[in-house]
């Protein structure tokens, strides 16, 4: 009945409604499309980290595993060392992004507040260190830690991640900082706020999502890092999942079995905290521009 | 994100889009920076040490301790080494094998274990910066060339310990000898030997493996069933592939330098030479024995291709892939043979070795590491953990005796070639010639350069290098 | 956008009161220094120190298997600039970098173009597309140099189901060097596209109604609107990939080790070869600065192409 009251749509109108549909349609099919070529070596990595090893040397395509089984997951705990390698890498990320939000949010503060002598020299070296290759930094980098004793310590690790991931993330903070209205600084310190004050209390708990953003990125970074690892860890407790990746590939035989295995268990945390903290995260990638 | 616009204005972002970075600051910046950091870097530099200075003292205290002290009393010592792995076997067995040296003397050791180029860098990286955080070093004939400065000489304290050249394979001691001083004690004997498919060579009624050039492209041809099956598999890339070239040019009949192992003139692309790498690379591209993807090739290929039934024949360090049934397709499929001659016999004969780093500071308790590893009994325990081949003769002869099967059959075959075991040169500056030539290696095998040209040209190196040391 | 007036360039100076806060002691008054002060110790004595060494070594003969290092001047730089070796280097590199910037540019914008429609699960797709550049370099490279082995990776398979014959990926220098550039790619795209499309968002909707009132096409619009007022969008996303580009080092590293025959051999590659199988320290260093040099003199172009679309703006 209700059809009947409704004017019949023209022509013209249909033809808009249709080519809506079209279009619409079009959209989902390249964005299903995009979407499943940019992530089909990950589904694959999975795909193939439970196979058994006679399926994985196949020269036949399977698209599915005709025998899963999670052997390749329990390899690599039983004969190789992923247990420390997840033990020392989330503590050592997890402590690099506490030292860095500590060292970077004051300093980001700082260049983003006030001007002063050196100020624009701090913000060139900042990006100036982006630029290093890091290879030209291995061997003095390497000379400094052993100096220190640091080598192969969780601490040497720790400062080292946290020095190459501070220009990035006080420029990341910065530019959270920026974004902040000053007159809220400035009314706090009419109330009598000394700067640390209005740091503590107003601007930090303002930029909570650039300091989600910051630590997520910061660990991501130490957790997917092989250089620094590589060159800085003497023994075997204290070398990081990117590192024991590379032994998969040993001197005398590739264990793909394995090694996907061990991948898909180093990709959960980006998995995890690109679902838990999307919005931060591409607030933090555009604002700073950043990627390391 | 989201939508999520900024609502107040902005101190310094002058344009209408605040959510993205200020470009100019970003571009003025890193020039900014860049003219900062390098004017700092200069004034800095200045200050620094000179670097030829500081390098003799470290080498002296180095030889200055080696006659030091007979029996120290070394209970409670830590030392750390950094050894190539061995992979799962071999590696959880050296672990034990400190746990019980530590029981035993009281020296605690740390292990570490890297791919084997990955640990040749990290030493390197020890080394240049005089480094005494690892005591131990895992090394190797491809390797001792570059560690000439870089390691403890061994000879006192092996003379005083009774560790003598007659009881390890035959040149090993004066192959690990640099610049007149012995630098590691041998641990493991490498060979290669030919391995090849037995339920192949049956289907295709062959009856005796290959063993001369041509008998062996006629016995690859008649196997060869691409792309499921290839009758040969060769290494291909990086250090491996120059392995293999080596075996291939002494086979027939060529070699490296004028004077052997003598730092002189390269004649590596004589005729001999090109022959030899216009064979290696007709395997792949005119015979199309051997997979178009063997450029790409190293050890682990190798082995894990051959292990997964990939190709008929392929030239083997050992069986240790292939006995895994976990990783082997092969297992009771397989057998061994003498390494292809043509107009010499001559085969590639390398060990694994031992020695201590010269900055180390516990240098009587590594060498007590060094010298309780490479011992008869520690060597062949550590072959019946992983199925390699000791280095200590007494070992050797021990191990084989003990081996079964396979294994057995192997050690046979491989140490009745030893006789013509020949290693490349291994003075320091070969060491940087061999990244040239195993690239122009590379070019060859992916049909890049002709072998004469790539021959050629890592020649005229090679030759450049050599005059700049003055070795010619 | 909120306010718009808030958005004209208005560059607060800070005033004296805020730049240095009077009376409130010595703590207070240099307050921005202390603030900035453990960041950048932290930063010096970790960056800094390496970087004046390796300058100072650049300038010896410095080998690990001498004893002695003698004083070259400016031998590992010459060598550097004049070597067939290194000038078949920088021209790979250069171009490596130039079709991945291009390739990333075209996807990313073609992605942020598709992103930047109104469709239910928007969001979902975004967030899925970033997960290409948050894996791990390392990870990526594994998983790539095992979907192009040439006997068992996924791409082989297809090609044989397909009726095609394998081909061996890693082993040939052109196959080779697309692989590298695809993996680099498949890392670049999602940055490109995330930077793209929130300038795309921001922009403003005025010209673009006055356009499609004067029956311009989507391309035209696109053309003569969007570009231009990306502009500097498109500088900054460039500039990263640059100074990125140019530090590739884990994926070359991981898949190809430089091979076959160099083929996939980048500066940074090339450096680390210097270093640790030629244990050329010195040179290795010379070729550090090289980089930084380069990489420098490819963000002055993108500088002058931003003035000079700022001047316009003003004009």
């Amino acid at each position: 009945m209700k059809s009947l009251t409704i004017a019949r749509p023209t022509t013209a109108q249909r033809n808009i409604r249709w080519r809506g549909c079209v279009g619409a349609a079009a959209t989902y099919i390249a964005v299903i499309a995009a979407v499943v070529i940019m992530l089909a070596p990950i589904v694959w990595l999975g795909i193939t980290s439970i196979r058994p090893v006679t399926e994985i040397t196949s020269v036949r395509l399977n698209l599915l595993p005709q025998e899963p089984t999670l052997r390749n997951y329990t390899t690599v705990f039983e004969r190789y060392k992923m247990a420390t390698y997840l033990k020392t890498t989330t503590i050592i990320s997890l402590a690099v992004v506490a030292a860095t939000l500590a060292l970077g949010a004051p300093a980001a503060y700082a260049m983003s507040r006030f001007t002063f002598f050196g100020g624009k020299a701090m913000y060139g070296a900042i990006i100036f260190f982006r630029m290093i290759p890091p290879v030209a930094a291995i061997v003095p980098l390497f000379m400094v830690f052993d100096q220190f004793r640091l080598l192969g310590s969780y601490q040497g690790l720790i400062i080292a991640h946290t020095a190459f991931k501070l220009p990035v993330a006080i420029w990341l903070l910065r530019n959270f900082f920026m974004d902040l209205p000053r007159e809220l600084d400035d009314s706090a310190r009419v109330d009598g706020c000394s700067t640390l004050g209005v740091l503590w209390r107003i601007a930090l708990p303002l930029i909570q999502p650039g300091l989600a953003a910051t630590a997520v990125l910061s660990f991501l970074w130490t957790w997917n890092d092989l250089l620094i690892t590589l060159i800085l860890s003497t023994r075997t407790d204290t070398q990081m999942l990117p590192l024991g990746l590379t032994k998969f590939v040993l001197e005398y035989g590739v264990d793909w079995g394995s090694m996907t295995a061990a991948g898909v268990i180093m990709f959960i945390p980006t998995l995890l905290f690109v679902f838990v903290a999307q919005r931060y995260l591409i607030k933090g990638l555009t604002l700073g521009g950043v990627k390391e | 994100m989201e939508g999520e616009k900024h609502t107040m204005q902005h101190p310094t972002h002058a344009e209408t889009r605040p959510t993205l970075v200020s470009r100019r600051t970003l571009l003025r910046g890193a020039l900014a920076g860049t003219a900062t950091a390098a004017l700092g870097a200069l004034l800095a530099a200045c200050g620094a040490a000179n670097p030829t200075a500081t390098s003799a003292p470290a080498a002296s205290a180095g030889s200055a301790a080696t006659g030091a002290s007979s029996a120290p009393n070394l209970k409670g010592a830590k030392i750390v080494m950094l050894v190539p792995s061995f992979q799962a076997l071999g590696d959880s067995y050296m672990e034990a094998e400190a746990k019980e040296f530590e029981t035993k003397t009281g020296i605690h050791v740390e292990t570490s274990f890297l791919p084997f180029e990955k640990a040749m860098d990290k030493q390197i990286t020890l080394v240049a910066a005089k480094s005494s955080e690892v005591d131990v070093f895992g090394t190797h004939y491809a390797q001792i060339g570059r560690f000439g400065e870089a390691m403890v000489p061994l000879a006192e304290r092996a003379a005083r310990d009774k560790v003598v050249a007659q009881d390890y394979v035959a040149g090993s001691f004066d192959a690990l000898t640099v610049n007149g001083k012995l630098l590691a004690i041998p641990f493991t004997y490498d060979l290669r030997t030919l391995f090849y498919r037995t339920d192949l060579f049956e289907q295709a009624g062959i009856k005796a493996p290959p063993a001369t050039w041509d008998e062996f492209v006629d016995v690859a041809k008649k196997v060869n069933r691409p792309p499921d099956v290839y009758g040969f598999l060769e290494v291909g890339k990086g250090d491996p592939v120059l392995r293999e070239f080596s075996d291939i040019l002494w086979e027939n009949g060529g070699d490296y330098l004028e004077q052997g192992l003598k730092p002189s003139k390269p004649i590596w692309n004589n005729a001999a030479g090109v022959e030899a790498l216009t064979w290696m690379q007709d395997l792949v591209w005119k015979h199309k024995v051997s997979p178009p993807g063997t450029a790409s090739y190293g050890w682990e290929e190798n082995s894990q291709l051959f292990a997964a039934g990939q190709a008929a024949m392929s030239k083997q360090w050992g069986p240790s892939g292939t006995e895994d049934p976990q990783q082997s397709k092969i297992v009771g499929k397989y057998a061994v043979a003498p390494i292809i001659k043509n107009k010499s016999a001559r085969t590639t004969a390398i060990c694994h070795a031992r020695g201590i780093n010269i900055s180390s500071k516990n240098q009587d308790a590594a060498w007590e590491y060094v010298k309780y590893v490479t011992a008869q009994e520690q060597q062949l325990k550590f072959s019946k953990a992983q199925g390699g081949r000791p280095a200590h003769v007494a070992a050797l002869g021990q191990a084989r005796d003990a081996a079964q099967g396979v294994v057995k059959q192997n050690f046979e075959v491989s140490l009745a070639q030893s006789k013509d075991g020949y290693t490349w040169p291994l003075f320091p500056q070969f060491s940087e010639v061999q990244p040239i030539l195993w690239g122009e290696i590379e070019k060859v095998l992916s049909n890049q350069k002709t072998p004469k040209e790539a021959l050629d040209y890592a020649a005229t190196e090679a030759e450049k290098i050599f005059k700049r040391a003055n070795l010619i | 956008m909120g306010s718009q007036q808030g958005a004209l360039p208005r560059r607060t100076v800070p005033t004296r009161e805020a730049r240095r806060p009077k009376g409130r002691g010595w703590g207070e008054r240099y307050i921005h220094y202390w603030l900035i002060l453990p960041a950048l110790l932290a930063m010096c004595a970790v960056l800094i120190y390496p970087l004046v060494y390796s300058l100072w070594i650049s300038f010896f003969d410095w080998n690990v298997s001498s004893a002695d290092k003698p004083f070259i001047g400016l031998r590992n730089y010459a060598e550097a600039f004049t070597s067939a070796s290194s000038h078949y280097i920088f021209a790979q590199s250069i171009a490596f970098m130039v079709i991945c910037i291009a390739l990333e540019f075209v996807l990313g914008m073609a992605l942020a173009l598709l992103l930047s429609r109104k469709f239910v699960g928007r969001s979902l797709a975004r967030t899925l597309l970033l997960l290409p550049m948050l894996t791990a370099p390392v990870l990526a490279g594994f998983n790539f140099r095992w979907i192009f082995n040439d006997r068992f990776g996924l791409a082989n398979q297809i090609l044989l189901k397909l009726g095609g014959q394998p081909v061996a990926w890693l082993a040939d220098q052109n196959l080779a060097r697309a692989t590298i550039v695809l993996v680099t790619i498949w890392q670049g795209i999602p940055l490109m596209m995330l930077l793209l499309l929130a300038g795309l968002e921001s922009l403003p909707e005025a010209p673009f109604e006055a356009a499609t009132i004067d029956g311009a096409t989507a391309w035209q619009r696109f053309r003569h609107i969007s570009l231009p007022l990306l502009r500097p969008v498109i500088v900054v996303a460039v500039a990263l990939r640059v100074i990125d580009l140019f530090r590739t080092f884990d994926t070359v590293f991981i898949m190809t080790f430089g091979g076959p025959g160099h083929a996939t051999e980048m500066l940074p590659f090339y450096i680390y070869r210097a270093a640790f199988s030629s244990a050329r320290f010195g040179f290795a260093s010379a070729l550090s600065y090289v980089v930084l040099g380069l990489t420098v003199l490819a963000l002055i172009p993108l500088f002058y192409v931003e003035r000079r679309g700022t001047r316009q703006a003003q004009a």
